[in-house]
């Protein structure tokens, strides 16, 4: 007790304090340590449990404030039959403003099964004051509690409702009574030890602090107030803690829906992210040129988001990228705003992309949904209902901007962002279409606030050259990815997606018929230049054939001058040696003395002969 | 319920005060009761009081779900008026007990 009055704070405290020090003296509960952690009692309230960490506080008060029709009643009995379904608690629902047999009337659509609980498990009080009823000066409700007390120990209840306090305090008509009469519940309510449920209606607009319940919610341990809005035709709900003593809780506005099984609430914090295991797995987009240009494809487990004007083929590369899910063996699932489920069909077969083969096997699941039938937060928990029981990996949802057009854009937002972060840990890929009006994709979908969110983000545009519009794609960007920077052309045909070839001109990448132009115009000059290279190519060669030749000549002829230089000196060399013979034979018959001087002479002849053969080696090596 | 013939056709009053013990409230409740019978002439009637505390089963059978509530039980048909009485002029017109004496 002390350490939550030491926290409190704001004027007030001490009464509040000694208001608490009174209750406790009163209290038949034996008192708590002020260390002792707050037990709570679950609702089994998908969502709601998240948002108050645990649901409402045991043995405590809540208040419920709203406006007619905000759901007070729905979101107060609900907590009381699943706490008799789920924890065997039985409840008590106290009606002051409607007969008992009206709110089951209305609950009956929730399938809750009242009638079943009623035996055992819940007993509904008429607590009307009816108009028949005349007020003549003070009362006060003891009469009630005491009657309610036996019903407690009868049924062992845990939980109780007051719906509709409101009226009460109406007949009550005076602030100090109103006051008495809803500690004297609140003390009730400690003494019993029970969780208590008090719903009162609020007009719209009023802030509870200034509304005459203002001290209900003073006294209470937790303040939870319900909106309802409306937006053209759709409805949108939220609701909003206002206070939780004690306890950690959800400061946000919360969307919540009331659905086929009564209200859910959009889980704010749908628990802890495993980081450590964010996947690197290429999944195929269906386009294999788009593969390339994003490193392989989108991320496991990561979204995408595809933008583009109208007829710029989102969903046709949404649908590739399905498609080509389904043929891996994935499950997935198709959400189609805009269009009925069967022409989507027929439409993606006219660009050859068959999905109905994997509808009728089980492993494509399509989710119609028109677009403004329903609040964003309706539309994306029947999405989500659909990837649980389709146990999906991969999941489209096309144009997910169609969710914006049917809420207030920052709710829109709010819900965007939870159900991205929701897919992300479900490990699911999801790929967003994302339809924008104007030129600029960055302003528009970055007011969407899905450009942030995802990791991809694929833009679709026409480019508009030459009389023409051609589509094209740009990966502006993709985390975690080494991804191309090139504008491409995307080409829509009955085989499909593909991205043309880039062609460049002049710092710009033609499209269309002018790439057209441009390739044909490549062609030419290429064969062009093809021609003349083989064109150069023989005249070279027929030069070189000729050279051959010459060279060929020039050594013959070299080869005959040799053969007849070699002849010309053998013959000499013979003719000096028989001259050297003769002289020798003369010199011995005639016996000369002169012999010396004739061997000298001999030598000076020969060596006059071996000359020229010098000069006709050096004319040789200047030939080869 | 007797019906004479001859007999004046004044029914007998009979209320049920349903009170959570003696509190201020309960005694309030039954001045003020007293008093609204005296000005209406209404000297002899039946009252049957009810301490919501010591028979809740009762007061849960009978919806009660605030004290005082005072329930004319006849002549039918059945008023509730609840608090403590203070309002006597709406207490009379409720009663239709008129002030003058009889029944109005």
């Amino acid at each position: 007790m002390s350490g939550r009055i030491g926290t409190a704070a704001g004027k007030g405290d001490r009464d509040r304090a000694s208001i608490e020090r009174t209750e406790r003296r009163r209290s038949r509960v034996p008192v708590r340590g002020a260390s002792a952690a707050l037990s709570k009692a679950p609702t089994a309230i998908a969502g709601f449990d998240a948002v108050t960490r645990g649901g409402l506080p045991r043995g405590r008060t809540t208040v419920i404030f709203g406006g007619p029709g905000s759901g007070k009643t729905i979101l107060a009995l609900q907590t009381l039959v699943n706490g008799a379904r789920e924890w065997d608690e039985s409840g008590i629902f106290v009606a002051f403003e409607e007969p008992p047999a009206q709110i089951m009337t209305n609950a009956a659509a929730f399938g809750w099964d009242l009638p079943s609980l009623q035996r055992k498990k819940l007993f509904f009080l008429d607590a009307q004051l009816g108009p028949q009823v005349l007020r003549a000066g003070k009362f006060d409700l003891s009469a009630m509690l005491a009657a309610l007390s036996v019903k407690v120990d009868q049924l062992r209840a845990k939980r109780i409702v007051f719906d509709g306090v409101d009226v009460l305090l109406a007949i009550l008509d005076d602030p100090a009574a109103e006051r008495t009469e809803l500690y004297r519940i609140h003390e009730w309510l400690r003494a019993h030890d029970l969780t208590g449920i008090l719903t009162a209606k609020l007009e719209d607009g009023q802030r509870f602090a200034q509304s005459p319940y203002g001290f209900a919610a003073y006294v209470s341990d937790c303040a939870i107030q319900l909106n309802r809005r409306h937006l053209g035709t759709v409805s949108e709900r939220d609701l909003t803690i206002l206070k939780y003593r004690g306890s950690a809780f959800s400061e946000n506005r919360v969307p919540f829906a009331i659905g086929p099984r009564g209200i859910e609430v959009a889980e704010d914090s749908p628990g802890s992210a495993d980081l450590a295991a964010a996947p690197t797995e290429r999944l195929s987009t269906g386009v294999h040129r788009l593969d390339t240009m994003l490193n392989g494809g989108y991320l496991r487990g990561g979204s995408t988001l595809i933008t583009g004007l109208p007829g710029a083929a989102k969903s046709t590369l949404c649908a590739a990228f399905v498609e080509a899910a389904c043929r891996r063996g994935e499950r997935a699932v198709y959400v189609s705003f805009d269009e009925p489920p069967a022409e989507r069909l027929r439409n993606l077969i006219s660009v050859g992309i068959g999905l109905r083969r994997f509808v009728k096997t089980g492993s494509l699941h399509i989710v119609s949904a028109p677009p403004l039938a329903a609040s964003a937060e309706i539309q994306l928990m029947r999405v989500r209902e659909a990837i649980r029981t389709q146990r999906a990996t991969c999941v489209v949802v096309d144009p997910i901007s169609a969710l914006a057009d049917s809420s207030d854009p920052a709710m829109a937002r709010a819900v965007l962002s939870r159900f991205i972060y929701w897919i992300k840990l479900q490990g699911v890929t999801l790929v967003n279409a994302c339809l924008i009006s104007g030129a600029d994709p960055a302003t528009e979908a970055t007011e969407l606030g899905v450009s942030t969110l995802c990791d991809t983000w694929i833009h679709l545009s026409y480019a508009q050259t030459g009389g023409e519009r051609n589509r094209a794609i740009t990966v502006i960007k993709s985390r975690g990815t080494r991804h191309s920077n090139q504008l491409r052309e995307l080409i829509l045909s009955d085989e499909g997606i593909d991205l043309a070839d880039v062609y460049q001109s002049g710092g710009e990448v033609l499209m269309g018929t002018l790439r057209w132009e441009q390739e044909n115009l490549r062609r030419d000059q290429e064969q062009r230049q093809r021609e003349e290279a083989l064109a150069r190519r023989r005249e070279l060669e027929r030069t070189q054939a000729d050279l051959r030749t010459r060279i060929e000549e020039i050594r013959r002829e070299l080869a005959t001058k040799e053969a007849e230089i070699e002849a010309a000196r053998t013959a000499e060399d013979a003719r000096l040696a028989k001259r050297k013979r003769t002289q020798q034979g003369l010199l011995r018959q005639r016996s000369a003395d002169a012999e010396r001087r004739t061997a000298s002479r001999i030598a000076r002849e020969t060596n006059g002969v071996t000359e020229p053969s010098l000069t006709t080696r050096r004319a040789r090596r200047e030939v080869s | 319920m007797r019906s004479e013939p001859g007999a004046p056709a004044v029914a007998a009053l009979s209320f049920r005060l349903y009170v959570a013990a003696a509190s201020p409230n309960t005694r309030r409740a039954l001045e003020n009761l007293r008093a609204v019978c005296t000005t209406a002439g209404q000297t002899t009637y039946d009252l049957k009081i009810i301490d919501v505390l010591h028979e809740p089963q009762r007061a849960l059978q009978d919806g009660i779900t605030v004290a005082p509530t005072l329930v004319k039980v006849a002549p039918g048909p059945l008023r509730t008026i609840i608090g403590d009485l203070s309002d006597r002029d709406a207490v009379l017109a409720a009663l239709e007990l008129s002030p003058a004496g009889g029944r109005g």
